[in-house]
């Protein structure tokens, strides 16, 4: 486990209180996580495996039991990412007789949101394995000063989790992976140079991962760690 | 709740905190081998050294007509009102020999004797060179007096005696007629000599100083009909220089009646220019000599001499194409040729090529075809490849014995690449890069006359899409750590069997040059644009090199020493100074267009983009690249 990870994982210990899976009540979920953005985002890094770039991650479940393993809800989550500058052309700049070439990048915040469902599996009475799907949009805001423009980047995301929840009372910590999937993401809209700026003249220096493919569905894995409880239950005093 | 509602708040205003944080930096610098600093070169559209072509029909020129050259004429040559009209005389015409100020007027020294030194007219007072032979027409005392007048400075010493004439020359052919030899060579290759006819040989006149005088009462009677050489004064030099001006009176007692005909007049003493044959009493050359002491000339030191009539055999009859004056080089062109009545009875039996900026092929060869893009026939004239470093070849060759019977069934004259020397037939889409019209096909027999330049480009065969290469383009890069690299847009889509190569080349020396090699698409694939002129995929389109780089990389920052300007002296980073000890060898970037069988050692001369990447000739600037 890495260090920020173990701090997160210890602010949810403290927070954490029991949490009874029941229907008809509603549960909130705050959570601090770790993401990993899809390498090809230009939200995470081209190196792959433990050296790939991590992002902290604010998120909030709310949901609705409507059967007793059966919860409707919705999610949302909020990061403040840097792009990598591995993914875009050089800027190249001419300054009197000379070329200067630099690299780009920019802090963006990535928002996701969506509707959810998630599926309690009870093996034990305070253990609990659970799934949870849902469908949703994420949303980019890039720096306005660097992009010189308020735009967004938006798109659909389709999301598929797993986790586990140990319960006490109304109170429960819950660790879980998700993958939040984008459809049709374009790294390409997070470049805040404009073509005729975008090096061409000396194109071997480009990054490499300019060239890289743009899947149609990018995986963007997130290591949750967050507790759960029930505002009508009076959550844990 | 309180506690749910801390954390959430506590959230919210890190998020808060968070989105709003604005201190990252955007951009860094990236730097290559050290360098983040790219002195930029730029190469722009030149156009300049490509493969040109000249050809034209030849037919043997008939120099047995009379008048082949079309150079006969009633007048003598150089008939024409003064120019300086007002100063020494006025508007009306008279022969004046020099123009302007020119060592003796015989053209080339082509007859002997050979003249014993040269003498060069001068301007004394009548605003140009002096050389006039005026009639009486134009004369003074009412049209009455002949001036003959010629002053000029000379190489001999003070004191030099000379003595003027008109003569009656006849010619002693050497070979070639040589008037006829410049005009259809430049040169001549065996002199004609000019010799008295047997019995015409009968100097008389006037020795004494020559006499200058306005009024017919005063000036001299010199006799024609009769005398050759016909004297006409004499003068000793003096100053560096000598004058003959002798005045002849043309009517009263004592004259003699022909003078009192015109320039040009049947039995004038200045002929006709043309077939007909000269009296007793005309001659067709104005000699000054030298003269001996008793004031006769000295035959074999003519210093100065003016043709003025036609040539004469030994037998006195007129010889053909030999009217004055004594032509100059260079010889006429074959256009020139073509309109001349020596042209007029023959037929094309063989054709000329000039062919410029050819480079050497390392395999292959260029031929020449003659072809019918109407009926899709064609027939080889001949193959050659210059030597290695030349761009230059000339080919004549005759129909006989080619696959080209004759001109008439041809209208285009092509130059074509052929990947294998001795090829016999041109491929489906030949490289042919040089083409020209000459002439709408005839019927066998006629004559069927063409001559023209080339064009460059891409003939194929004469289909509709022939174009004509029209450099174009920009590239643009620079020097960047031990690379130099151009980003090349849109260069024309290359000639058909011809490709795009980078240079490096020196302009005070064209025995330095690096070939970078065939141009490449950009990135990912930098593709190979050896197959540009056919290609149909990016990054060639339509008639386009849509994008392409030239990339060269010298190994060392030394080796930059002998390539260019890169950068100044920095000391800290910060510019110190400016080097200009270190010689630059290679002072340009060039794109050419290259044939793909050629030499890749041997520079192209066609450039389509240039520019310059140093001080030429001159030193590097950037002295701190070559510690």
């Amino acid at each position: 486990m890495t260090k920020p990870l173990a701090v997160l994982s210890v602010i949810a210990l403290g927070a954490a209180g029991s949490l009874a899976g029941q229907a008809g009540t509603w549960t909130v979920a705050p959570a601090v996580s770790l993401i990993r953005y899809d390498r090809t985002s230009a939200l995470s890094s081209t190196a792959s495996g433990l050296s790939t770039k991590l992002w902290p991650q604010a998120s909030l479940d709310a949901t609705y039991g409507v059967r007793s393993n059966l919860r409707v809800g919705i999610y949302l989550g909020a990061s403040r990412v840097t792009t990598s500058p591995d993914y875009f052309p050089l800027v190249l700049f001419r300054t009197g007789s000379n070329y200067e070439l630099w690299s780009v990048q920019q802090r963006v915040s990535v928002f996701n949101y969506g509707a959810q469902v998630q599926f309690d599996l009870p093996v034990a009475p305070a253990f609990s394995p659970y799934l949870r799907g849902g469908v949703g949009r994420h949303t980019l805001y890039p720096d306005v000063q660097k992009q010189n423009a308020v735009s967004t980047v938006s798109g659909s995301e389709f999301m598929l989790g797993a986790g586990l929840r140990y319960s006490k009372g109304s109170a429960a910590l819950r660790l879980e992976v998700t993958d939040f999937m984008w459809s049709n993401f374009d790294r390409d809209a997070l470049n805040p140079v404009t073509a005729d700026f975008q090096n061409t003249v000396f194109p071997q220096d480009n990054p490499k991962g300019v060239r890289w493919a743009k899947p149609s569905l990018t995986h963007n894995l997130r290591l949750a760690l967050g507790f759960a409880f029930s505002p009508s239950s009076g959550g844990n005093q | 709740m309180r506690v749910t509602r801390l954390l959430l708040s506590s959230f919210a205003l890190a998020g808060a905190a968070l989105a709003c944080s604005h201190d990252d930096p955007v951009l860094t610098p990236f730097s290559r081998d050290g360098n983040d600093t790219i002195a930029i070169v730029t190469l722009a559209a030149t156009g300049g050294g490509f493969p040109t072509g000249k050809y034209g029909s030849i037919s043997a020129f008939d120099t047995s007509i009379t008048d082949a050259f079309g150079r006969g004429t009633t007048n003598p040559p150089y008939f024409m009102a003064d120019p300086k009209a007002g100063v020494c005389y006025s508007s009306n015409p008279l022969i004046y020999e020099p123009h302007k100020n020119v060592k003796t007027y015989v053209g080339p020294h082509m007859f002997l004797p050979a003249l014993a030194y040269d003498v060069t007219l001068d301007d004394v007072g009548c605003g140009d060179a002096v050389g006039y032979i005026i009639p009486a027409s134009q004369g003074d005392d009412g049209g009455a007096v002949w001036e003959i007048w010629h002053d000029w400075t000379t190489p001999a010493p003070d004191g030099t005696r000379y003595i003027s004439g008109f003569v009656r020359y006849a010619l002693v052919q050497r070979g070639a007629l040589d008037p006829a030899d410049v005009l259809l060579n430049g040169s001549v290759t065996a002199n004609d000599s000019l010799v008295f006819m047997a019995g015409d040989f009968n100097p008389a006149g006037r020795k004494d100083d020559s006499q200058f005088h306005s009024s017919c009462t005063t000036s001299q009677h010199i006799p024609t009909g009769g005398p050759n050489p016909i004297l006409l004064g004499g003068g000793t030099s003096g100053g560096g220089g000598a004058d003959i001006d002798q005045t002849i009176c043309a009517n009263g007692a004592g004259a003699d009646t022909n003078w009192a005909n015109g320039l040009g007049a049947p039995n004038s003493p200045v002929p006709a220019n043309n077939a007909t044959r000269l009296g007793p009493n005309q001659y067709n050359f104005f000699v000054i000599w030298e003269a001996l002491a008793d004031s006769t000339p000295d035959y074999t030191k003519p210093v100065y001499r003016f043709q003025m009539g036609p040539l004469v055999d030994i037998n006195g009859n007129v010889i053909n194409n030999a009217n004055a004056p004594i032509p100059t080089p260079p010889a006429l062109t074959h256009n020139q040729l073509l309109a001349l009545p020596g042209s007029a009875p023959a037929r094309p039996d063989s054709v000329w090529m000039v062919f410029s900026n050819v480079k050497h092929l390392a395999s292959g060869a260029y031929q020449a075809w003659l072809v019918n893009s109407d009926s899709g026939t064609a027939g080889m004239l001949a193959e050659f490849n210059p030597a290695a470093g030349a761009t230059r070849d000339s080919i004549q060759i005759p129909f006989k014995g080619t696959t080209v019977a004759s001109a008439h069934a041809w209208n285009n004259m092509v130059l074509a690449v052929q990947a294998t020397a001795g090829a016999s037939s041109l491929p489906a889409r030949p490289s042919e890069p040089l083409w020209g019209k000459f002439v709408t096909p005839h019927a066998q027999g006629t004559t069927a006359y063409f001559a023209g330049n080339m064009r460059f480009g891409s003939f194929d065969n004469g289909a509709a899409d022939s174009t004509a290469f029209l450099a174009g383009g920009t590239g643009t890069g620079g020097f960047f750590g031990l690379e130099f690299d151009q980003d090349l847009t849109r260069l024309p889509r290359p000639p058909l069997g011809y490709e795009y190569e980078g240079w490096l080349t020196s302009s005070s020396d064209t025995s330095k040059y690096i070939n970078t090699g065939v141009l490449r698409g950009p990135g990912p694939s930098y593709v190979s644009l050896a197959g540009a002129d056919t290609m149909t995929a990016l990054p060639v389109s339509g008639n386009e090199v849509t994008e392409a780089i030239m990339r060269f990389t010298a190994g060392t920052y030394a080796a930059y020493c002998k390539i260019g300007a890169i950068d100044t002296v920095k000391v800290n980073g910060v510019i110190t100074s400016i080097d200009t000890t270190v010689a630059a060898i290679y002072d340009e970037a060039s794109i050419r267009l290259a044939p793909k069988g050629g030499d890749a050692g041997s520079r192209s001369p066609a450039v389509v983009l240039s520019g310059p990447i140093g001080v030429p000739g001159g030193a590097v600037t950037h002295k701190h690249e070559c510690q």
